[in-house]
């Protein structure tokens, strides 16, 4: 499985939703730190592609922060870094 | 039958009686656009008491723009029809009043809706209305939900008075937290540059994986990320009440534009529990986080 507090280490430091830096705790993105994990983890070697990465962490930013398409392409740019990342 | 001279008289006062019609539709309606404004608001409100939920407290948006352009629409309107005068009875000029006002009101309102019912946290409208006799476009969508900025958009309508109602109500499988299904992110697919294949797979992978958040007791007006913060921080509905009012009454409330323009208030109540709410966009009035200090 891919390693949650990594995810949530990656989440706190791109802190997209800015909230950490309102001063919430460490923990607030671990939810969707772990789902995404998850998610990651249940592809192939194969399937775990940057395009199905950035895929996932978008459907978990979209869903859990209810984002509108504008809301959500204003954080493409975090997303897609934040994808890159995982796929390394 | 009348004469000729008594039809003339006739005509004459159906004259006068038309334009004092003009006259006092021009006079009453200044306030129109402002007045309808209300109306919308008033009937968020209600949908919130229905609901039993509270609204939200926060500022109304600036309608300024929108109002000044539908009173001057409203204008152009009436002094179109003031040219009519000499060929229409009063009873004509006004049905042809209110038909042309209801077009614009309905128009209007319209637009309104997308602006206001977004802004205090309605994300979802309900297709109603129609008067006795709604256009075969209404019909079809009669009682059908939509999503605020999703695909489709609401039907629209300039020909009935059918119009997209705020809704509150249950979504189906909105009991848990996973079963959020906006078809809306389909439309930013082109600027994310990942295939469609990818996407359903990847919704499909995390709707899998997305944790169950129970319903009772949850407080309202959360977004998904704040109900798994609050499934997961022990935080009632009651002390988020009493840290948002302790923190009004101390004037301890911080507002900061976010990461992407947006205003949020941040509550600092005397309970040490500390509420992030969104004021804009889809978001606005919701509970994005809170947590204990």
């Amino acid at each position: 499985m891919v390693d949650v507090k990594s995810i949530n280490a990656l989440l706190c430091e791109r802190d997209i939703e800015g909230l950490i830096e309102l001063g919430a705790p460490l923990d607030e993105y671990e939810s969707e730190a772990k789902i995404i994990a998850e998610a990651v983890s249940d592809l192939t070697v194969e399937q775990r592609t940057e395009e199905n990465i950035l895929a996932i962490v978008t459907v978990v930013w979209a869903k859990y922060f209810e984002l509108s398409p504008n809301e959500l392409e204003l954080r493409l740019p975090n997303l897609k870094d934040l994808a890159a990342q995982i796929a390394r | 039958m009348r004469s000729g001279i008594s039809i003339e008289l006739q005509f004459k006062a159906e004259q006068h009686s038309a334009e004092q019609v003009w006259q006092e539709r021009f006079r009453q309606r200044s306030g129109l656009a402002h007045e309808v404004v209300q109306r919308r608001i008033d009937e968020i409100r209600q949908a919130y008491e229905y609901s039993g939920r509270e609204f939200p407290d926060i500022d109304a948006p600036d309608t300024t723009d929108l109002e000044a352009e539908f009173q001057q629409t409203y204008r152009d309107m009436l002094q179109s029809y003031r040219q009519q005068m000499d060929t229409l009875s009063a009873e004509q000029l006004s049905n042809r009043l209110d038909g042309a006002q209801d077009f614009l009101s309905s128009r209007f309102r319209q637009q309104l809706d997308r602006i206001l019912q977004p802004h205090y946290g309605i994300n979802h409208f309900i297709w109603s209305g129609g008067g006795a006799d709604p256009c075969g476009n209404c019909s079809a969508h009669q009682g059908q939900i939509g999503m605020w900025g999703a695909s489709p958009a609401p039907p629209g309508c300039d020909f009935c008075r059918c119009y997209a109602a705020p809704y509150l109500g249950p979504i189906a499988g909105d009991i848990y937290a996973d079963a959020i299904e906006p078809v809306y992110p389909e439309a930013i697919i082109p600027a994310l540059r990942i295939g469609l294949r990818a996407w359903v797979f990847a919704r499909a992978i995390v709707n899998q994986n997305s944790p169950k958040i129970p319903i009772v007791g949850k407080p309202n007006n959360l977004t998904k990320h704040g109900e798994v913060r609050w499934a997961e921080r022990n935080i009632t509905q009651r002390e988020v009440q009493e840290a948002m009012k302790t923190a009004k009454e101390s004037s301890n409330i911080t507002s900061k534009i976010g990461k992407y323009g947006t205003l949020q208030h941040r509550y600092h109540g005397k309970n040490g529990v500390t509420v992030i709410v969104e004021t804009e966009g889809r978001n606005a009035g919701k509970i994005v986080t809170y947590w204990r200090n």
